[in-house]
């Protein structure tokens, strides 16, 4: 209780509040516009929390966390294009009914479905993350590692494309975070003489380079820029009645369930829950006809799902220490940057950073509400800012942001050769996804690793003996197996259709 | 299902021949200390990822199956890409010799024309907005922050 009468003080101090409502704004306006995401702004804004106290700088980056989840209906609902992959179902009942002229009730539809989402997961990760820690504290080396690979082979199998092309983006992540000092015997690998990665690879370049530069430079390249003209009409009110809100009850939980799940699980995050939520509403609903044409319901399960799933990916930031994917693990090493290490012994350590955590997000999710409720006019005007002003301000960003977080040009070098790096992996189509979380988890898996072998005496079947690290790799191999399978079975059909 | 093309036994390649160069090169990496008996050592590690690579870019190549979500630029896309890079390597030189509070707003708006595909800007707006944001992250950066940015070599 202390500690959460803490966190509240310190949310309240005034600079602290307009900080927050600063992230905030930040990560709505990066949410709605299409080609930039609250990824992006979390990443621009990371340098410029370094010299801030450790609180401050976790509120700001959570707050345009939550910003940047829920700002991207604000696009799908007035554009039709989707602000952020959570919100590709959104678009397919809140743009036609946008375009009957019901814009105001989309849009209410959305802001309340994204605070519902938002708010009550995170209740339900601050009752949750202490019983997983409590139960996390007992884990080993073995159990750890199993979690780490675990996390990473679900990542690799549900990303797009081939399996393989996967993996290999995973292996290259594991190479990236094995440059510089190795744990325990201090050997310099991978440095060919620089002194500048003696110590790793600098995190803050690396993500600049693959989710900000590159991003920029291919939307660039590829010319989409143009977004379709908005109808602006004046927005008064929210447009949403109590009893449609009390007619979605079920379809409410349903979907905050699906998206608490889903984003508690390893490598499934918004992107994947709003489009079970809208199926699962869809196939439960007495007029499934009226779906995608502008039905509440679907606006519903999309925004409330995929919401839902800030809460669930917490629990196992904090708790575990292991991110569920790309956006909750540049949220995890900005908490990492900012000295805190998530997993069970935060609970006992700092607990003050937990609720603190806690109660930025509870508190970002309400000025989200209201700042969405108050700003409606705007919205049109946010999607009609000039791109090249935008991305050009961005670079500059970037450029600032990767110097100031070792104060070497060096830096921004290595951003520039990460953003070319994506750009290769994007023409091979290797996901980025892999690549970041087995970078971020990298120093964590190798730690364990050699822990586990040391402690074995070498004995590499210690992972199979232990009951919770033995189900873990069996998850892992699994999930990298049955894909591996799948693509072979697939050239034997295509093999024998040619013949 | 497409059979593989040649952008797939590249990418297939690439990563077979990566796998096979940070396995040589791990294999050159100096242990400092005694190890502990049973730890595997620093060399371990990077030769999973290495292995890896290998065994991705050889299973790329068996599976034959063409992957449609690679990305694919046309010849005005790689003259967009080319330009860009070439500003963006300019502000690097730029930061190196001239500094920061110099090579930013030419910089910036020389990028921001470069971005709007030579639609009309106008360039008062263009100057303005271009000293501005130099303006605020120099003062947010060193001022607020108390984070140096590059001064430059000549000056």
């Amino acid at each position: 209780m202390e500690y959460a009468i803490t966190a509240l003080q310190t949310l309240f101090h005034p600079l602290y509040f307009i900080i927050m409502l600063g992230g905030v704004i930040l990560g709505v306006v990066f949410g709605a516009i299409p080609g930039l995401t609250g990824t992006m702004a979390i990443t621009l804004l990371l340098p410029i929390t370094f010299t801030m106290p450790a609180e401050l700088g976790i509120m700001t980056l959570l707050s345009i966390y939550v910003g940047g989840v829920s700002g991207g209906f604000i696009a799908a609902t007035l554009v039709g294009i989707p602000g952020a992959p959570s919100s590709v179902a959104t678009c397919f009942d809140a743009y036609p009914l946008s375009q009957r002229g019901e814009t105001t009730k989309a849009l209410g539809t959305g802001i309340i479905g994204s605070f519902i989402g938002t708010f009550f997961s995170t209740i339900i990760a601050v009752l949750f993350c202490p019983l997983i820690a409590r139960f996390a504290i007992m884990l080993g080396p073995w159990e750890y590692f199993g979690l780490c690979v675990c996390a990473i082979t679900l990542v690799i199998s549900l990303s797009q494309g081939n399996i393989f092309k996967g993996m290999a983006s995973a292996c290259l992540g594991i190479f990236l975070s094995s440059v510089g000092f190795a744990p325990f015997d201090a050997s310099r690998r991978f440095t060919f003489g620089i002194v500048n990665i003696n110590g790793g690879i600098d995190m803050v370049a690396l993500m600049l380079g693959l989710f900000a530069i590159y991003q920029v430079a291919t939307n660039y390249a590829l010319e989409t820029q143009e977004l379709p003209a908005i109808q602006s009409k004046k927005l008064r009110g929210i447009g949403l009645t109590l009893k449609e809100l009390k007619d979605n009850t079920v379809n409410i939980i349903r979907s905050f369930m699906i998206g608490l799940w889903i984003g508690f699980l390893p490598g499934m995050g918004a992107g994947i829950s709003n489009m079970v939520a809208y199926a699962q509403a869809k196939s439960s609903s007495k007029h499934p006809e009226r779906f995608g044409q502008g039905c509440v319901d679907g606006i519903f399960a999309s925004e409330v799902s995929n919401n839902a799933s800030v809460g669930g990916a917490i629990i196992p930031m904090i708790s575990l220490g292991i991110p569920g994917d790309t956006t909750t693990a540049i949220m995890l090493s900005g908490l990492i940057i900012h000295g805190i290490e998530p997993g069970p012994m935060l609970m006992s350590r700092n607990p003050e950073y937990v609720y603190i955590i806690f109660a930025s997000v509870l508190l970002a999710s309400v000025i989200t509400l209201i700042l969405q409720l108050l700003s409606m006019n705007l919205f049109p005007r946010l999607l009609q800012l000039p791109y090249h002003y935008l991305f050009g301000s961005i670079v500059m960003i970037c450029f600032v942001g990767a110097f100031s977080s070792s104060n070497t040009l060096f830096n921004c070098g290595l951003m520039l050769f990460f953003a070319f790096l994506a750009f290769l992996m994007a023409m091979g189509g290797l996901p980025m996804g892999p690549l970041l979380l087995a970078f971020i988890l990298g120093s964590q898996l190798e730690i364990n690793l050699r822990r586990s072998l040391t402690m074995a005496a070498g004995d590499i079947t210690v992972f199979f003996s232990r009951p919770i690290s033995c189900i873990l790799m069996i998850v892992a191999l699994a999930s990298l197996v049955i894909p591996i399978i799948k693509i072979f079975k697939q050239r034997r059909t295509c093999n024998a259709g040619d013949k | 299902m497409e059979k593989q093309n040649g952008q797939d036994k590249i990418v297939a390649l690439t990563l077979l021949v990566l796998g096979i160069l940070i396995f040589a090169l791990t294999a050159r990496i100096n242990l400092n200390i005694k190890l502990a008996s049973g730890d595997p050592g620093p060399r371990f590690f990077p030769y999973i990822s290495a292995v890896g690579l290998i065994l991705c870019g050889g299973g790329l190549l068996l599976s034959n199956i063409h992957d449609s979500k690679m990305l694919t630029l046309n010849k005005n896309n790689w003259k967009n890409l080319f330009k860009l890079s070439l500003l963006l390597l300019l502000y690097m030189l730029g930061l190196k010799t001239l500094g920061y509070l110099i090579s930013t707003p030419i910089i910036t708006f020389l990028l921001i024309r470069v971005l709007a595909y030579g639609k009309k800007i106008n360039g008062i707006v263009l100057t303005l907005f271009s000293l501005l944001l130099t303006g605020l992250l120099y003062g947010l950066f060193v001022h607020i922050l108390n984070i140096m940015l590059p001064t430059g070599m000549l000056f």
